[in-house]
């Protein structure tokens, strides 16, 4: 076994023998499996399976995102947190000194999210919706990251209102875009190309990174704030 | 800076944001994998009991009538005696034990029917009580039905009738955008006034209902109050003159 560094906190497990890679986050709460991931030590440190089928942001590595600003004590806003599967990797990867605000509006997927929040002290969740910034904006401070996974027909727009009022500026947002959730009539390479114009004035667009066969009609964006 | 004051706003929040809708959707989905594993247990029992007394089995072909016939003895000799049908069977011959296990399914069977009895009338007593007029146009189950569909009451109450009209019907719906022809009803096909209408009048008479239900889930959601009679017995005026003005004589 070889381990490999991506960016901070995520490595690649690189098994001799066999050409199989493993992506995975060095854990910063200890050796608890958070959904049932594959937990492996090496060298006296933990670290957790990051599964591409789970999560999006991991299927982007898997899809050939190499380097990204996300680094230790990192401040980050993620929207659409769900039941804290992703959210429990990026925890991992801003370390103990980061904070991670994590926004879910649905009560059946934020009750898991506070779970997780009891163990792991950098997960601050909000339950509200992230179409409302204002309701949320006095407990959120400026942010190095902004993570969306929201799948609604407006998720551009949600994006850029978030990103304008808590993202610093030359720093990077993620976007998953959801083809089928914005039209399913449509092309979805044409869909990617009209959402990236709406960005395009307030954002660099530095990647598009389609996630098949991880994810199914996602789309990953990787995008820096002017 | 610790997390623990939003861990525990978090938690206030989830807590005051549970609906009875919820407790309607997970009830809902509960009676729909009871009465799933009912059929399945059912008709793999009497797949098992074929092979013991094909002729019995072959006669008890419904659920309650094979549960009711089995509940006291499984043996070919009393159940003979029950059915009046010959004990001599072309069976395979199987052990005490494995009687044993079809006594046992049975009683577990009966269990279950019971389980999905209560689950019921859980339901329905819910649903009468806290949408009153949804429940008095549609009946309790289309109307739980409506709620697990739409997710909340208030979200329905928001919707136009005619996408109550063809609520469930999501696939048909999404379907019409390449053929041309788009859904006349979704769920809402399962209402009594709709099962009896005559099949030319189906989609007018949809449309009624739709739009009855539509003003029932708003006085629910927004008076709060119980005009149920009044409007159900406007929604059969509505629907009789549909009837009348398409020269079929109502029946009654």
């Amino acid at each position: 076994m070889e381990l490999k560094k991506e960016i901070d906190g995520v490595y690649w497990l690189l098994n001799d023998g066999k050409n199989k890679r493993t992506l995975v986050t060095q854990s910063a709460y200890g050796d608890a499996s958070v959904y049932g991931e594959k937990i492996f030590r090496y060298n006296n440190s933990i670290y957790r399976e990051w599964i591409p089928h789970r999560s999006k942001f991991a299927a982007a590595f898997y899809k050939g995102l190499t380097s990204i600003d996300l680094k230790n004590s990192y401040t980050v806003l993620y929207l659409g947190a769900s039941s804290g599967t992703t959210v429990s990797h990026v925890s991992d990867m801003i370390g103990t000194n980061g904070k991670v605000y994590a926004i879910e509006i649905a009560e059946e997927m934020a009750v898991n999210l506070v779970l997780l929040a009891n163990n792991r002290k950098n997960i601050f969740p909000i339950v509200n919706d992230a179409r409302k910034p204002l309701l949320y904006k006095s407990s959120v401070p400026k942010c190095d990251f902004l993570y969306q996974d929201v799948a609604q027909r407006d998720q551009t727009e949600i994006f850029i209102q978030n990103a304008d009022m808590f993202l610093k500026s030359g720093k990077i947002g993620v976007f998953a875009i959801k083809t089928r959730s914005i039209d399913v009539s449509v092309n979805p390479k044409e869909i990617i190309r009209n959402e990236t114009n709406k960005l395009r004035g307030k954002f660099d667009v530095l990647r598009s990174i389609d996630l098949y066969p991880y994810q199914k009609d996602h789309s990953l964006l990787i995008l820096r704030k002017k | 800076m610790d997390n623990s004051i939003f861990v525990e706003n978090a938690r206030k929040k989830i807590k005051e944001g549970w609906l009875v809708d919820d407790l309607i959707r997970k009830l809902v989905m509960l009676s729909d994998s009871i009465e799933k594993s009912e059929n399945t247990l059912f008709e793999q029992l009497n797949d098992l009991y074929f092979l013991y007394y094909p002729e019995a089995a072959n006669i008890l072909k419904d659920r309650d009538s094979f549960i009711t016939s089995l509940e006291g003895a499984c043996d070919r000799t009393s159940l003979g005696k029950l059915l009046g049908i010959s004990d001599d069977s072309m069976g395979y011959d199987v052990d005490e034990e494995d009687i044993q296990i079809v006594s046992m399914s049975v009683n577990e069977a009966k269990n279950i029917a019971d389980l999905k009895k209560f689950v019921d009338e859980r339901l329905y007593s819910l649903m009468g009580e806290k949408y009153p007029n949804l429940t008095g146009v549609l009946g309790p189950e289309l109307a739980a039905r409506m709620i697990y569909l739409g997710k909340k009451a208030s979200l329905l109450a928001l919707m136009t009738s005619s996408k109550l009209q063809v609520l469930g019907a999501e696939k048909a719906m999404f379907a019409a955008r390449r053929k041309k022809a788009t859904p006349k009803y979704g769920i809402i096909y399962n209402h009594d006034a709709l099962m009896e209408a005559p099949e030319g009048l189906k989609g007018k008479i949809a449309k009624i209902v739709a739009s009855y239900t539509s003003i029932a889930i708003k006085t629910d959601v927004f008076s709060k109050l119980d005009k149920s009679k009044e409007i159900k017995s406007k929604m059969i005026e509505a629907i009789k003159r549909v009837k009348n003005k398409n020269g079929i004589k109502k029946r009654d």
